[in-house]
């Protein structure tokens, strides 16, 4: 990973938004490298035209990372806890069977 | 002649002559107690002889007979026999060697086959294939194995012979010849090292002449020497030289080939030995001597001829260097002296110790023996140096024997054990009787001491009751149960863990207010669900094992203890809904389909005799057909691979009742054609378990399927069913009693013939309830509104007489069979029984059939056979005579098994039940207008081809006793015989739900390793003090290290600065 400080801010603030955008498609964690990665860019450098812009993308992309672990999270109780009593679908659902064992 | 000899050489020894015998036809009869074997240090060759020889009988009408592998016993042979005048006889001679990897070895014997088939096509004996013949005689030592001396020197001496037997004095050919093999254990030929002989240059006597039969390894080669031989013992020689014509070429030496070694005029060295010129015999060793010679650089070998006077010319220039026979029995023999026209020349042999002979005696003897001189130091080393056994493996003690107990679901439940994917652990406590489990359970200190335990437990105590206890008790620490059976004459009395009423579950019992319980010694344990492997003992040996172990580690607290390892585990889970949603699905390519359970069934087979075809557009008369049912499984607890799976009395003995009841009904065939009744006989498999195969086979009829096959046969519906026959639980007692069901549709005239045709037979009330049968089934589906059945068991009003029923201990013996004395054809008491019972019912079928009485017997060797075949061997000869031989024995594999009755799961698993009763029931109720008809392979193919009503077998092992032929060149049986899986509806129907209990749903699980294992559990402080020594290691290694790095410079990490 190439060092940011190193980056023109224009160049910061497009790959900031890019992992962002990219973020949307299902990708969880490209929020969540974006939130960490950028995180000294948004709030701890000094100040620069285009922080503004990144903080608002690094905010939201760690919001949207919670989200999702909430998601993941409660899924994998859910499944763990019914799995069972899903029947068939349950079955369907898993994709390493528990040899011996409902 | 020369050629004509050369060229007979060169031929295959595997001929393709169209007659020849087949190994795998073999036939093996045992003996029951072996000589002792003698001393292997003072053996005499050809004194001692193993215990079994294989026999072989050839007559020119038709052809060889089966080989037979027998105990040793002397011939019985007519006095004309043509060998006893004319000396028809060819042998061989080869041995086997046992190396000191264990194997047996054979040195060259495709050889020794080639030679002995020139021989008997020069003799005019029959030949046959080479390559069976070996494969009989690798049978044959297979079965003499101990006999193989376990020693570096001392071999098995094989003499195979062929003799011409056939009783008339005229000079001819023989029509009748015998093959046999006999072996023995022989010493080394020189156990004291070498020994040179002398020899005898005979000018006088020639032991072959060209155009005579010196080339062949005929008996008459060697009679005619020994007078030779006298001459040269009275002269202080212990063997002849054999010269031949007048420039006096030199032969053979004694019964040896003969090599010589000397330095040719050229100055280099060479082997001479004489060439194939017809009078020399094709020596096995010969050929080896000269194969091997030819691979050394510093010797030229040559087959040429060698005159006396040339020997003795290099003798006297003193280019003689060796001189040595050859042959099977010495390897190689050196010649120190030949006394040649009176005078005496002591040959160079042995003065620099014979150096090439031994040279070649140690070489053959490394390959007979299987050592690689090469490889011998390494192999040491390998072995005695990096020690390849595990350590896991040293750590425990395996008992491959065990039984153990496997889980099975149905549609809403789980049954039977279940241990962890690596196997449960534990201390192992060990009870024997019910004060040593009262003992046990009060133990509070010990039970504290361990987290888990496996309780070892007599197999009396299995019952509810401990078990029960047990679990409450220990709870979770009890990680699992071995059973032990003591001997076989400690077995329990009752030993039964099907219900007391069994298949109850689901109502299947009709008309029943009350429950009867007919097992009443039932436990109910195999319908148990257990979280812990259970499994089984049932070897005498294993039992002391253990108990060995046990005592030495189990004297107090201090010591260490014993413990146990079971492994069992069982891929399916919960039920068999569960199991078989997930046999099914897959979810992409690449993750192979993985299977966890199997539908329980085995197949439904039905025959009847093929004059009753009805096809369309023949109608079938309403009420026309009797079935006569049996089923064929069982099942328990405790499984096994290979050991009895038990099912004697149930159902073994009414299957074989079945079965010859079949026999009689093929036999009387003439008087069932006068009649329009239709007899099938139907077996079924899967009934055991909650009658899937009766609702398969009833499921089928109500659709249209029964019979399958043919779509232009009649189907037969529930309205053609005149009335259904059952043979049930049938366990040799002196009344059997016939239920009968219902009291408005059963036929008294038929109840009463057959009363009184067979005072055993007891009539049970009509509307009684019925004992477990399939029958059950097939009233139930039909409401009892379409036929009668007839139920003919050992099961009384209210009581099956068998103790061990569904369990592995209902075995032979529980017939007072003597299992290991049971020959082919010895009369037991069951089938004295079986006789008892079936001949009256036979008679009773024609008298309410037919109209007509008649007294019906069937030959008591039958039922003989086929007790032998299903409880001791059921690759017996009764199969080899109804299957067709050309394709192989298919039961070979399953030499010396008793057929399995447990639970099938057909055609994941393979058994031999099946091909069997399509086999026998098949012959039995075969068309027998078409013994008489002589039809040949191909006419036979023809006609199977043109029918596709009937199968036809060609049947061509020996003549079956059954049918009186003097020669028998194989005949074409003609049969009815159709065959349907029996896996229950309920996995056939689509989209049935498997929860639903309208049909059974049983299945077994897929299990993958069985193991159990016993392991040494330390103490307390051995632990410790290991615990400690390894971290002081640790701490010390550091040390040792952090030293180095301080007073050494060089860092391994960076490279020097050099």
């Amino acid at each position: 990973m190439v060092s940011l400080s190193k980056k023109s801010p224009e160049e910061r603030l497009n790959i900031c938004r890019k992992y962002y955008r990219a973020g949307f498609a299902f990708l969880p964690l490209l929020w969540l490298i974006n939130a960490i990665w950028f995180y000294k860019q948004a709030f701890k450098v000094e100040s620069y035209p285009q922080q503004a812009q990144i903080r608002t993308y690094v905010i939201r992309s760690a919001i949207g990372t919670l989200i999702w672990i909430i998601i993941i999270v409660a899924w994998n109780i859910t499944f763990q806890l019914l799995r069972t009593k899903m029947g068939p679908l349950g079955d369907f659902l898993t994709f390493v069977y528990p040899r011996g064992y409902y | 002649m020369n050629k004509i000899c050369l060229l007979a050489l060169r031929r295959s020894y595997a001929t393709t002559s169209t007659s020849t015998f087949r190994a795998a036809d073999t036939i093996i009869k045992k003996t029951e107690h072996g000589n002792p074997k003698p001393d292997p240090n003072k053996l005499v060759f050809g004194a001692n002889f193993s215990d079994h020889m294989l026999t072989i009988k050839h007559t020119n009408a038709s052809g060889w007979e089966k080989p037979v592998i027998e105990p040793l016993k002397p011939f019985s042979i007519h006095p004309a026999a043509k060998v006893l005048h004319y000396a028809i006889e060819i042998f061989e001679g080869l041995k086997a060697y046992r190396g000191n990897d264990g194997k047996i070895r054979l040195f060259r014997p495709d050889l020794n086959m080639k030679r002995m088939l020139t021989s008997a096509e020069r003799s005019v004996l029959p030949t046959f294939d080479g390559n069976e013949l070996l494969e009989c005689i690798k049978k044959l030592i297979q079965v003499d194995a101990d006999w193989v001396p376990r020693s570096t020197s001392s071999t098995l001496y094989i003499r195979p012979t062929l003799i011409g037997t056939e009783p008339t004095l005229g000079v001819g050919a023989s029509n009748e010849s015998l093959l046999f093999v006999v072996t023995g254990p022989v010493g080394p030929y020189f156990p004291t090292g070498f020994k040179p002989v002398s020899l005898l240059a005979d000018t006088f006597h020639c032991r072959a002449f060209p155009g005579g039969v010196g080339a062949y390894k005929a008996g008459s080669n060697y009679g005619p020497t020994i007078y030779v031989n006298q001459l040269a013992h009275s002269k202080g020689c212990q063997q002849v030289l054999w010269l031949y014509g007048n420039k006096q070429h030199i032969t053979e030496v004694g019964t040896m080939n003969v090599f010589i070694y000397l330095k040719n005029k050229k100055g280099s060295n060479e082997l001479v030995t004489p060439p194939l010129n017809g009078l020399i015999l094709p020596g096995v060793t010969r050929q080896s001597i000269l194969d091997l010679g030819r691979t050394w650089k510093e010797l030229t070998v040559s087959e040429r001829e060698i005159t006396m006077d040339e020997l003795l010319e290099a003798h006297r220039e003193n280019r003689l260097l060796e001189m040595f026979g050859a042959g099977t029995a010495c390897i190689v023999c050196p010649v120190e002296r030949i006394i040649y026209e009176g005078k005496e020349y002591n040959l160079a042999t042995m003065n620099k110790g014979a150096p090439l002979t031994i040279r070649f005696h140690d070489e053959l003897v490394n390959i007979q023996f299987g050592r690689k001189p090469i490889y011998l130091f390494l192999q040491i080393f390998v072995v005695f140096c990096s020690q390849p056994k595990r350590v896991v493996d040293r750590m425990y003690i395996s008992f491959d024997r065990a039984r153990y107990c496997v889980r099975r679901l149905n549609g809403t439940h789980e049954i039977g054990c279940q241990s962890s994917i690596r196997g449960n652990s534990g201390r192992m406590y060990m009870i024997d009787n019910d004060q040593e489990f009262h003992i046990y359970l009060t133990d509070k200190k010990l039970i504290d001491s361990f987290n888990s335990f496996i309780i070892v437990l007599n197999v009396n105590l299995f019952n509810t009751y401990y078990i029960d206890y047990l679990m409450k008790h220990l709870d979770k620490k009890l990680n699992g149960l071995l059973l032990y059976l003591k001997s076989n004459l400690s077995r329990p009395l009752d030993f039964s863990h099907d219900d007391q009423c069994p298949n109850n579950r689901n109502s299947f019992y009709l008309n029943q207010t009350e429950k009867i319980n007919w097992n009443s010694k039932g436990t109910s344990l195999f319908f148990r669900s257990f979280p812990f492997p259970i499994m089984l003992i049932d070897e005498e040996d294993d039992y002391k094992r253990l108990i060995e172990f046990y005592r030495q580690f189990n004297n107090s607290q201090s010591s260490p203890a014993c413990g146990l390892e079971l492994k069992s585990f069982q891929n399916a889970a919960h039920t068999t809904k569960t199991c078989m949603k997930r046999n099914d699905i897959s979810h992409s390519l690449i993750d192979l389909q993985e299977i966890f359970c199997d539908p329980i069934g085995g197949l439904n087979i039905y025959s009847k005799l093929p004059q009753s075809i009805k096809i369309k557009p023949d109608q079938r008369s309403l009420k026309s057909v009797i079935l006569i049912l049996v089923t064929t499984d069982s099942f328990q607890m405790f499984l096994k691979p290979k050991g009895s799976t038990g099912g004697v009395q149930q159902p073994a003995t009414a299957l074989i009742t079945f079965l010859t009841l079949a026999h009689l009904i093929g036999q009387e065939q003439d008087e069932f054609k006068k009649q329009n009744k239709e007899i099938i006989f139907v077996t079924l498999d899967g009934d055991a378990l909650d009658y899937s195969a009766s609702f398969k086979f009833m499921f089928d009829m109500i659709n249209g399927y029964f019979p399958i096959g043919n779509k232009n046969e009649q189907p037969i519906k529930i309205e053609h069913i005149h009335s259904i026959i059952e043979f049930q639980s049938l366990s040799m007692t002196n009344e059997l009693w016939l239920h009968t069901h219902p009291s408005s549709l059963i036929n008294q005239t038929f109840i009463d013939i057959l009363l009184r045709n067979n005072p055993m037979i007891n009539l049970i009330r009509p509307n009684s309830p019925l004992p477990p049968a399939s029958s059950q089934i097939f009233l139930r589906q039909t409401l009892s509104l379409s036929f009668p059945v007839y139920i003919l068991s050992s099961t009384n009003q209210n009581q099956l007489l068998n103790h061990y029923y569904h369990s592995f201990f209902d075995d032979p013996s529980t017939l007072s069979i003597n299992i290991s004395t049971l020959e082919y054809n010895t009369t037991t008491e069951i089938s004295l029984w079986i006789k008892r019972i079936v001949e009256p019912f036979a008679q009773t079928l024609i008298e309410s059939l037919v109209g007509i009485k008649k007294n019906v017997i069937i030959k008591q060797e039958i039922i003989n056979n086929l007790v032998y075949c299903i409880l001791k061997n059921i690759n017996c000869p009764l199969i080899h005579n109804v299957t067709n031989q050309s394709i192989g024995n298919t039961f070979k594999p399953f030499d010396q098994t008793s057929m399995p009755f447990s639970i099938n799961t057909y055609p994941i698993s393979t058994t031999p039940t099946f091909p069997f009763i399509k086999y026998v029931l098949g012959y039995f109720l075969r068309d027998r207008s078409y013994d008489i008809q002589n039809l040949t392979k191909i006419s036979c193919k023809e006609r199977a081809y043109n029918d596709s009503f009937c199968s036809y077998t060609f049947v061509d092992g020996y003549a079956p006793s059954i049918i009186n032929e003097k020669s028998f060149s194989g005949y074409c049986v003609r049969s009815y015989l159709r065959f349907v899986q029996s896996i229950s509806p309920a996995f056939i129907i689509e989209n049935y739900d498997l929860s639903q209990t309208t049909y059974p749903a049983w299945t077994e699980s897929r299990w993958t390793t069985i193991s159990l294992r016993l392991f040494i559990i330390p103490t307390r402080t051995h632990e410790i003090v290991t615990l400690i020594i390894g971290i002081l290691l640790t701490f010390i290694s550091f040390c040792v290290l952090f030293f180095l790095r301080y007073y050494t410079k060089i860092s391994l990490f960076q490279p020097s600065s050099s």
